[in-house]
């Protein structure tokens, strides 16, 4: 590390300058060090935009429900069974695990410290679950923030298990089946899955 | 190593689980508006939740500026070429002023931290940074164009590295079942266990391998160590205001922990005869000090 970076007030040159011109001057000065390219910032874009995303999860979560092995393995080694649909998750970054709300259990999923959130199934996480105001409040009140918040009437009967992803290890819910879906196909089912519900701030068919 | 001693600060503004007062989330769940109109970067700081992040696939819209593609794009490049491992660059972001933390939106804490990074690396030089921003800030900075096929691959491999990955698993020192409480110790530096968890008693879930330990990893230092699933009733977290039907489980590493043996841990100071096995901490802390 540099000595002279000491004199260096990163937060006062923040405040100076907006996001946009200091992500540029980076952009810029890495680009001229070849440690980033022009082309690479467009293949990385596109991947989080067109490849990641949470109908990966949600196509998880229709062959949980329709086939009831795939359920098991699921809960038992995420990754693999994640693996057997074709979605790519290197390990090196996350392990999942995959939690199953019931009747009288519920997940709901938070990153305290910062915005933790498994992205490989799911994209990456929606602003308001990177806010202070959702990872203050997720692990003291979960249940007044899902009713307040997000609509989800949680009965108080209803165990509420709040998991704080504070290591590589990521959460992701395997929502209920909704009643009244039993003769739709396993396409079908991909479309009622929603992002909220695999994080647990939503219960599907409620 | 950082060489300012207030950048070490760990029990920063993050650490927010438990705060009270950060008001709604504001979340225009119901309206259908996909679409982000509004150009101010601040729309997508911590009030301002209306922007598209619709619960849907369809809906689905990672970034909302074009300057927060290319924020992304920069971590890609700054983990990717080995200048910072994930747990230095998580580091960069709590050594913000807590003011312009709150203030920020999570995209620019992400600029603040990477180019905290960039500079204290040497990879890039203040003045130059300084200079290009303002060029940038007054519309006269022009972006060179270079294509490198094959780049991307190799960054995302290198990004891969710098999550430090799994160590040798020893013997865990906790078994699932096992009552433990969460040392009180406040480390100077990085770390994953939040305030909230210090002092409480909770129970071991399930052993989850032995990842870097992150407080060692944003030193320089990527040591590894028995990671733990713990669960924690929410009366022993918020005393009797706790729902009696919430738990919360938290991912914590082996040297956060001690065993809650009978009356003796119940005082904070009693933690550290219960605790044979510090050497880790000691390590973390060693290396801070450096």
């Amino acid at each position: 590390m540099s000595e002279g970076s000491s004199t260096i007030d990163v937060d006062d040159h923040a405040r100076r300058f907006d996001p946009e011109s200091r992500a540029r001057a980076l952009q810029s000065l890495l680009i001229e060090k070849e440690l980033l390219s022009s082309d690479a910032v467009d293949r990385i874009v596109s991947t989080y935009e067109d490849e990641i995303g949470p109908l990966n999860g949600a196509r998880v979560v229709a062959r949980a429900w329709t086939d009831p092995e795939y359920r098991n393995r699921l809960l038992d080694d995420a990754l693999g069974a994640i693996a057997e649909l074709g979605v790519e998750v290197n390990e090196d970054t996350m392990a999942i695990e995959v939690l199953e709300n019931t009747p009288t259990d519920h997940h709901l999923v938070v990153c305290t410290l910062c915005s933790c959130y498994p992205w490989a199934v799911l994209g990456l996480p929606p602003t308001w679950y990177k806010t202070p105001a959702y990872r203050s409040r997720a692990v003291k009140d979960p249940r007044e923030l899902l009713r307040e918040e997000f609509d989800l009437d949680l009965d108080d009967g209803i165990e509420i298990h709040v998991h704080d992803s504070t290591s590589e290890l990521r959460y992701m819910v395997l929502p209920q089946r909704p009643p009244g879906t039993e003769n739709l196909s396993e396409d079908d089912l991909v479309e009622l899955v929603t992002r909220d519900a695999m994080i647990g701030v939503a219960r599907l068919g409620e | 190593m950082c060489p300012v001693a207030e950048s070490y600060c760990m029990d920063g503004i993050h650490d927010v689980g438990g705060m009270d007062g950060f008001g709604s989330l504001s979340i225009g769940r119901d309206d259908g508006d996909n679409s982000d109109t509004d150009n101010d970067s601040d729309t997508d700081g911590d009030s301002g939740i209306n922007d598209g992040d619709g619960s849907t696939d369809d809906e689905y819209d990672p970034f909302h500026e074009q300057w927060e593609e290319v924020t992304y794009s920069l971590f890609v490049a700054t983990l990717g070429n080995g200048i910072a491992n994930i747990d230095e660059f998580r580091h960069s972001i709590e050594r913000m002023d807590p003011d312009r933390y709150l203030a920020a939106s999570y995209y620019d804490r992400w600029v603040t931290g990477l180019s905290r990074l960039l500079l204290e690396t040497d990879t890039i030089d203040f003045e130059d940074f300084q200079a290009r921003t303002e060029a940038f800030d007054t519309g006269e900075g022009t972006l060179p164009e270079r294509t490198e096929p094959g780049l991307v691959d190799e960054l995302a491999a290198g990004v891969a590295d710098a999550y430090g990955g799994e160590g040798t698993v020893r013997d865990p020192r906790f078994e699932a079942g096992e009552t433990v409480r969460v040392r009180n110790h406040y480390p100077e530096g990085h770390t994953r266990c939040p305030r909230y968890v210090r002092r409480a008693r909770g129970t071991v879930e399930a052993h989850r391998g032995a990842p870097v330990l992150p407080d060692a990893n944003a030193h320089g230092d990527p040591v590894t160590e028995p990671l733990y699933e713990v669960a924690f009733t929410a009366q022993e977290l918020w005393g009797e205001a706790g729902d009696p039907n919430v738990t919360v489980t938290l991912d914590l590493w082996e040297s956060y922990l001690a065993p809650a043996t009978a009356e003796s841990s119940d005082t904070p100071d009693d933690d550290a005869e219960d605790v044979g096995d510090t050497d880790d901490f000691e390590r973390a802390d060693a290396h801070r000090r450096a």
